[in-house]
């Protein structure tokens, strides 16, 4: 009697699989995550603190903003430089606050770029030409 | 005696296959877009004039900003010569009777000094930004590392703009 060829799935096939699936899942996530992701337009407003006034043109509408790591966090759209005000209420000569619209696409829960933005949070950006360290004052979704 | 015969099977070529399309794929990456490979581009370097400003140091430090003198810029291990030094009384704020703040100068002899000056650098523009060593931007508003035998500072940058390499001596 000719013996029953039997098929076994063995642990090296469920490796395979495995691997395939998730080969397959990366090159989907890197053809088409950020086509298919949902996202929708943010306006939020950062301040930068006491600028000297000799750096205070070097932004305009339109500058395209970057995060330190080279992340695009969004474009200029509005910008204003105010006399620069301490806590304290006296006026620093010489300097200004900055105060600067970014409109970005966002993720989730107001995330541009892998970082959360909202009011009190702390960023470094970019722009071409200017380097700021600034404060989120105002988020609109 | 029984030996278990073990069969050469579609499965076995096609891991076979798989491993070596990987192995083919790192390979191909690296002759291809590696750091020397086929399609790599060698961005030009180019040199730059970043102006900075170095705040409130002591009289004695400022002597070592005379034109000509180098100073290695940040981290990046690029050297920059200084040109256009101008060294003036440091920048302070005081407050007046009414509580008023005020810019007012360090005395003219013995006060710390600020100082302006220009570094000619050596980098590569990266998507319109400035690197020193391929990873450090100069960016205006930001602070960078001058250090130079015995001086370290950090200075404020004002301005970077690209200079033709033929005018520099």
């Amino acid at each position: 009697m000719k013996r029953e060829n039997k098929r076994v799935i063995t642990v090296v096939d469920v490796i395979i699989l495995v691997s395939l699936i998730l080969f397959g899942y990366l090159i989907y996530r890197t053809a088409f995550a950020n086509t298919h992701a949902d996202t929708y337009e943010i306006d939020y407003v950062v301040k930068v603190s006491s600028v000297r006034s000799e750096l205070s043109d070097r932004i305009a509408n339109g500058d395209e903003v970057y995060s330190m790591d080279g992340e695009y966090m969004g474009r200029v759209t509005a910008y204003e430089a105010r006399t620069s005000v301490l806590p304290s209420g006296q006026t620093m000569p010489g300097c200004s606050d900055l105060y600067i619209t970014i409109e970005a696409q966002a993720t989730g829960d107001g995330v541009v770029a892998g970082s959360e933005i909202y009011v009190e949070g702390e960023y470094e950006l970019y722009t071409p030409g200017l380097y700021f360290k600034c404060v989120c004052i105002n988020v609109k979704k | 005696m029984n030996i278990k015969k073990t069969k050469f099977g579609v499965m076995d070529v096609f891991i076979i296959v798989l491993v070596l399309a990987c192995a083919a794929g790192i390979v191909g990456r690296y002759i291809l877009t590696g750091r020397n490979g086929i399609l790599a581009t060698t961005p030009e370097r180019v040199s730059a004039a970043v102006h900075v400003l170095v705040t409130s140091i002591e009289n004695t430090s400022a002597d070592y900003f005379t034109d000509g003198a180098e100073f290695t810029v940040g981290k990046s291990g690029e050297t920059g010569e200084i040109l256009d030094t101008t060294i003036r009384p440091a920048e302070n704020y005081d407050e007046d009777e009414n509580g008023e703040l005020y810019i007012s100068y360090d005395d003219e002899e013995n006060g710390k000094k600020d100082v302006r000056c220009t570094l000619i650098v050596s980098g590569w523009y990266r998507d319109g930004i400035y690197m020193l060593g391929g990873r450090e931007p100069m960016l205006p508003g930001a602070e960078v590392e001058l250090s130079s035998e015995g001086i370290r500072v950090n200075a404020l940058i004002l301005e970077v703009t690209a200079v033709e390499n033929d005018l520099i001596s």
